[in-house]
């Protein structure tokens, strides 16, 4: 029994070390993460991407452009400086980049930081819209659908429908959170509304079908599934999170001829061009950035922009 | 005394080392487990799947070149057997079934490996998708299947398979043969052609063919295929959907 008692006598000291340590470590973990001055910093300061560095969404962008795309493709151009500002922006003050020490990121916000501006510009042909034959629920559908790939404005020659996207400097991080706007797909009289939508990842998509027939929105990025609902008339709309990022080719496999495109960003540097090809960009850094514009069927265009610390960047581009 | 003595530690003994063999069963997924899978999956799988999981080996240079189903991608491809949401990962046990009890008429089920071999090699095949670090995939709620079918419900089940549309691609019976399919405008996410399940034969059901395998298959829907999910816009609305998979086994034999 004495033996006995001796030898259990360290064991239990050991285990209740054991048990002590369990406790106290966790408790002290926790106790130096809260009093971290790192918790107290402001979110917004250089918070990393969730999904940690990827390549730029216009890269994944050249290789997930639609087929028709690619002939267009063109080398990307190199803006000479900051551009002065156009008529058509009147009201947009310009300050010209002097020898100023950039300030710190927390700085820039987009009340105050540099605004990009410009306009998307095609001055080619604009060929006429198509008539597909629709052969599947002419009720709902009609027997024939007109599409349109090119919104041009005639007296500014301005290109709607394009996408215009500000990449971030290599190793900067997104400064603003997630817009919180969310992405919609409303299936409607057998097409897509909107064609083409821009959204941030992260943001919520809702997908809706106002349609008295069944639908499936088939979301593919990249050659695979982000998302494949069915809309069963008078079914419940569905809202799901963007978890990926790069062109979203949404399909109907009941209607053939409904497709539409989302473009996801990692940031929050986009813009879509308005029906007379105008485009604002906020709240980019200063320095050197490249500017790529998307188009469903003129593909893409880039060019590397100066932007300067404050005040606005005019940037004009052309498909030709 | 003795030897009940010795009997009692021999049994203790058994017991324990019952007890840690069924905790083997599903190794912990560390560099140790990978490599063991490795070794599995360059005899087993690779010739299909690739070295890299691409879904690109050797045999992938016929298999799936011009038509649907290539061999999946494990790196950045769908996966279409889950009890997740559409676009979701899925489960480790999803791939554990799929990996058992194979793919009827696509991939040899696996069931000859050991338990603990298997999910060796499934630890391997994450490996391959970083995305499987991140948050662990949630699987919807899967019930088990209510009580037998009723006539009035398979009736119901034939009205619903018109009302979710099954028979665009499935066709009126079932065999595969909707209009969509009819006319070649099913494709998968690379633009291959892909046939529609023949719901009369219960063999070219891919995810299974039981009462619970349907239900999956309606609910999640088969990613990278034009088979969407109804989970959510169809959500509680339980009973349909039973009756509807009633249905679609209506339309086959059971085989015994």
């Amino acid at each position: 029994m004495v033996r006995r008692g001796m030898v259990g006598c360290p064991t239990m000291s050991v285990q209740a070390l054991g048990r002590l340590l369990s406790i106290a470590v966790p408790i002290a973990i926790i106790g130096l993460a809260c009093w971290s001055p790192l918790l107290a910093a402001p979110q917004s300061s250089t918070k990393p991407d969730e999904t940690g560095r990827k390549a730029p969404v216009s890269q994944q962008l050249h290789g997930l452009a639609p087929g028709p795309a690619a002939k267009f493709r063109r080398p990307r151009e190199v803006s000479p400086s900051v551009v002065e500002p156009q008529a058509e922006f009147p009201g947009l003050a310009v300050s010209q980049p002097g020898n100023e020490t950039p300030p710190t990121r927390s700085a820039f916000s987009e009340s105050t930081g540099p605004v990009i501006v410009g306009r998307i510009l095609y001055r080619g042909p604009v060929p006429a819209p198509v008539q597909i034959q629709v052969n599947r629920d002419p009720d709902v559908c009609g027997l024939t659908m007109s599409t349109t790939a090119l919104s041009v404005d005639a007296a500014t020659q301005g290109l709607g429908n394009a996408v215009v996207h500000v990449e971030l400097a290599v190793g900067e991080a997104s400064a603003r959170i997630v817009a919180e706007n969310p992405a919609v797909v409303r299936n409607k009289e057998c097409r897509f509304h909107p064609h083409i939508a821009v959204a941030q990842m992260g943001a919520e998509v809702q997908i809706f079908n106002d349609d008295p027939v069944m639908h499936n929105t088939n979301i593919i990025v990249d050659n695979s599934t982000a998302l494949n609902v069915a809309m069963v008339a008078g079914g419940n709309p569905i809202k799901k999170r963007l978890k990926k990022a790069g062109l979203h080719l949404v399909k109907c496999n009941v209607h053939k001829f409904m497709q539409a495109y989302r473009l996801v960003f990692d940031d929050p540097y986009f813009s879509q061009t308005t029906e007379t090809g105008q485009f604002s960009i906020a709240g980019v850094s200063p320095g050197l950035h490249r500017i790529s514009v998307w188009h469903e069927t003129l593909g893409m265009l880039e060019k590397d922009v100066q932007v300067p610390t404050r005040g606005t960047v005019v940037v004009d581009l052309e498909y030709k | 005394m003795r030897i009940r003595i010795l009997i009692v530690i021999g049994a203790g003994l058994a017991m324990l080392s019952i007890a840690s063999f069924a905790n083997a069963v599903k190794p912990e997924d560390n560099q140790a487990t990978r490599e063991k899978g490795k070794q599995i999956y360059d005899r087993a799988c690779i010739l299909c799947h690739g070295a890299d999981g691409k879904g690109d080996g050797p045999a992938g240079w016929f298999i799936g070149r011009y038509e649907s189903p290539r061999p999946r991608d494990f790196a950045g491809g769908s996966y279409k057997f889950r009890s997740t949401p559409s676009g979701e990962l899925p489960m480790d046990q999803d791939l554990f079934r799929t990996v058992t009890q194979g793919i009827p008429g696509n991939m040899p089920p696996y069931s000859g490996l050991s338990e603990e071999e298997r999910w060796q090699v499934i630890a391997y095949i994450k490996s391959f998708n970083k995305a499987f670090k991140g948050g662990k995939p949630v699987a919807l709620l899967l019930p088990n299947p209510p009580g037998p079918p009723s006539d009035a419900g398979i009736e119901n089940g034939r009205k619903t398979y018109i009302k979710y549309g099954c028979q665009n691609c499935h066709g009126d019976n079932g065999y595969g043969d909707g209009k969509e399919a009819l006319d070649g405008n099913l494709k998968d996410t690379y633009g291959l052609m892909i046939s529609p399940g023949d719901l009369t034969e219960r063999a070219s059901l891919k995810n299974g063919s039981s009462a619970q395998a349907l239900y999956r298959s309606i609910m999640t829907g088969l990613d990278g295929t034009p088979m969407p999910s109804y989970a959510d816009t169809i959500g509680g609305n339980d009973k349909d959907v039973w009756d509807l998979v009633y249905y679609i086994l209506s339309l086959s034999q059971e085989r015994q």
